[in-house]
């Protein structure tokens, strides 16, 4: 029952990807885009599908998935509603040696900008974890270090961009995330992390239902829950760190999907895992094409509208719960 | 053999030693009470011997064998230990909660086998849960939450099961029916049973062995009708009282009021 209702979930994010392929100044029919993608004649259709339009798809698919899945793990590792990876400063960690790079050493090229984020990202989720350790992690502590790297960070990323003038424009973008620009380069860089990341996560799925029911109950059941605990971070941080590389800082996708996901298909992380890949996917999918039409010839930021719509579902979701 | 051993343990948290035994041992089949006033550290030597808590020294032995060097997965199989009030999430089912236990038994996909069906609906059928099993455990009363998660510690199929104060938040009928339950468990089963209780005299009619507890370690250790006295009320929970005795019954403790306080303790 539940995995018919992923497979309709499966089937709907590949229609509407077929229309946010053929939604633009150009518009296709998700017949012509179905025949662009597959015919090797030269055209109009297929340059604008294959160049433009159906990277940037594929990349907002797999930075929704990323954000959703890191957000659904961090929440059921620290079983606090309210963790997503901003909140363990992961985001801004990425943002931050974006930022940084771009105004202390203009010099690097464009194409180390993804690497030196997705570092910055596992460096913070790294910092955070230390930060926690005492002979073992507390959750709260887990979350009260991530809230102060992330305010720390934060504030240098702010004094960087109100010191420096060069490439402010540029850095700005990473603050409020987006598609804008993006294509094959940075979907080749991304998809392994997200391969991996979403695969390991899958696989976990059964270890997150054990550690949600507390620390004592998962090692009274055989958990090593230390080691469980670091390996459930550290893929939460990959997803999160890569999806912020290309995309930059994307709020509230972390935190607010697999709450979605869980109003759907329940608490069991088998099913919620997937089932926030798809939502955080589907929706990222929506946002952006949105992002690029709705104010055309200008962009709006992706995060701005996914915030939109996604804020009054949650309040619903608190409201309807209480 | 014992089945659970303490040698030497030294325990608790930071820098501080809280419990200190220098030896405890636990037989099969051994239905166990521990008792004493609130800080004596029961719930402390209870997490040290389900390695829920690292000693400080000494070791843990479980079937003789030092508990440190034993698989978690195949410790989980012979020892479960349920704490205080164990927090699940609301919206799963009674079964799907009680399927957890089989997770030291699954292999790396959690591809369940007959056996493992089999332990689930036998524990579902020892604690009288199957016109709950599909509902929500958010939805139950105190008393049936507590019986789920005894049916998932015995979906666990441990030897050994050790409850940190199980009748904790119940009403005095479903106190009752749960230590009911665990005594079944206890004599039709072999479990071996080891509890934290507050209420001496549920500790009394249950225990064939009572452990008290003071200051972080064992100042008695026997048959309930052997050890509680008004002496010990008086020495260990600071209450004057008398300990009522009946041919066939289980020695009643009868509290009265506070024992006057000594100078300066």
């Amino acid at each position: 029952m539940a995995w018919l209702r992923l497979g309709a979930l499966t089937g709907l994010l590949a229609v509407v990807m077929l229309a946010a392929i053929g939604t633009g100044p150009l518009f296709f029919s998700p017949a012509e885009v179905a025949r662009a993608l597959v015919s090797s004649h030269e055209s109009l259709a297929r340059t604008v599908v294959w160049d433009l339009r159906l990277p940037r798809v594929l990349l907002a698919v797999f930075v929704g998935a990323n954000l959703a899945v890191s957000g659904a793990l961090l929440q059921g590792v620290t079983r606090n509603p309210l963790a997503d990876p901003y909140l363990l400063g992961i985001s801004a960690g990425g943002v931050f040696a974006a930022v940084a790079t771009l105004t202390v050493l203009p010099g690097i090229g464009p194409e180390w900008r993804a690497a030196v984020a997705f570092g910055g990202s596992l460096a913070a989720g790294g910092f955070t974890y230390l930060a926690a350790w005492k002979g073992g992690i507390s959750p709260t502590r887990l979350i009260l270090s991530g809230v102060a790297l992330s305010s720390l960070l934060t504030a240098f990323t702010s004094t960087l961009l109100v010191t420096s003038t060069t490439s402010a424009q540029i850095a700005v973008s990473w603050l409020v995330g987006g598609f804008l620009g993006r294509g094959w380069d940075h979907f080749s860089w991304l998809w392994p992390y997200s391969a991996v990341g979403l695969l390991t996560a899958q696989a976990a799925s059964r270890h997150v239902n054990i550690i949600v029911l507390g620390d004592e109950v998962a090692t009274s059941l055989g958990q090593r829950v230390e080691r469980v605990r670091l390996l459930l971070v550290a893929v939460a941080a990959l997803l999160a760190g890569s999806a912020v590389s290309v995309a930059g800082l994307i709020g509230f996708f972390g935190l607010a999907v697999p709450h979605i996901a869980r109003f759907l298909f329940g608490s069991d992380y088998r099913l919620v895992i997937p089932a926030s890949a798809l939502i955080g996917a589907l929706l990222m999918v929506v946002g952006d094409t949105a992002a690029r039409t709705v104010l055309d010839p200008r962009e709006l930021p992706v995060g701005v509208l996914t915030a939109a719509m996604g804020a009054p579902f949650l309040l619903y979701l608190v409201r309807r719960r209480a | 053999m014992s089945v659970l051993e303490a040698d030497s343990v030294e325990l608790g948290y930071d820098g501080r030693t809280i419990v200190r035994v220098p030896r405890l041992a636990i037989e099969a089949g051994e239905f166990i009470v521990i008792v004493g006033p609130n800080g004596s550290g029961k719930s402390t030597l209870l997490r040290g011997l389900a390695r829920a808590l690292r000693p400080k020294a000494g070791a843990v032995l479980l079937d003789g064998q030092r508990i440190a060097r034993l698989q978690p997965k195949e410790i989980a199989k012979r020892l479960a230990l349920l704490p205080q009030s164990p927090v699940a999430p609301p919206d799963i089912s009674v079964e799907e909660l009680i399927w957890r236990g089989r997770h030291p038994h699954l292999g790396f996909f959690g591809v369940a086998k007959s056996v493992d069906r089999e332990a689930v609906e036998w524990a579902i059928g020892a604690t009288d849960l199957g016109a709950l099993r599909h509902r929500p455990v958010g939805q139950l009363s105190g008393g049936e939450r507590q019986r789920v998660w005894i049916a998932m510690a015995l979906a666990q199929q441990p030897r050994i099961l050790l409850l940190d104060e199980p009748t904790t938040y119940l009403d005095i009928g479903h106190q009752l029916e749960i230590l009911s339950l665990l005594e079944g468990l206890n004599s039709e089963h072999g479990l071996t049973l080891v509890l934290v209780l507050q209420d001496l005299n549920q500790a009394a009619r249950f225990a064939r062995r009572l452990i008290v507890m003071q200051g972080g370690r064992i100042v008695a250790d026997g048959p309930p009708t052997d050890i509680l006295s008004a002496r010990l009320l008086c020495e260990v929970f600071g209450v004057e009282g008398e300990v009522v005795r009946r041919d066939g019954h289980p020695p009643f403790v009868h509290a009265i009021r506070p024992a006057p306080r000594v100078n300066g303790a």
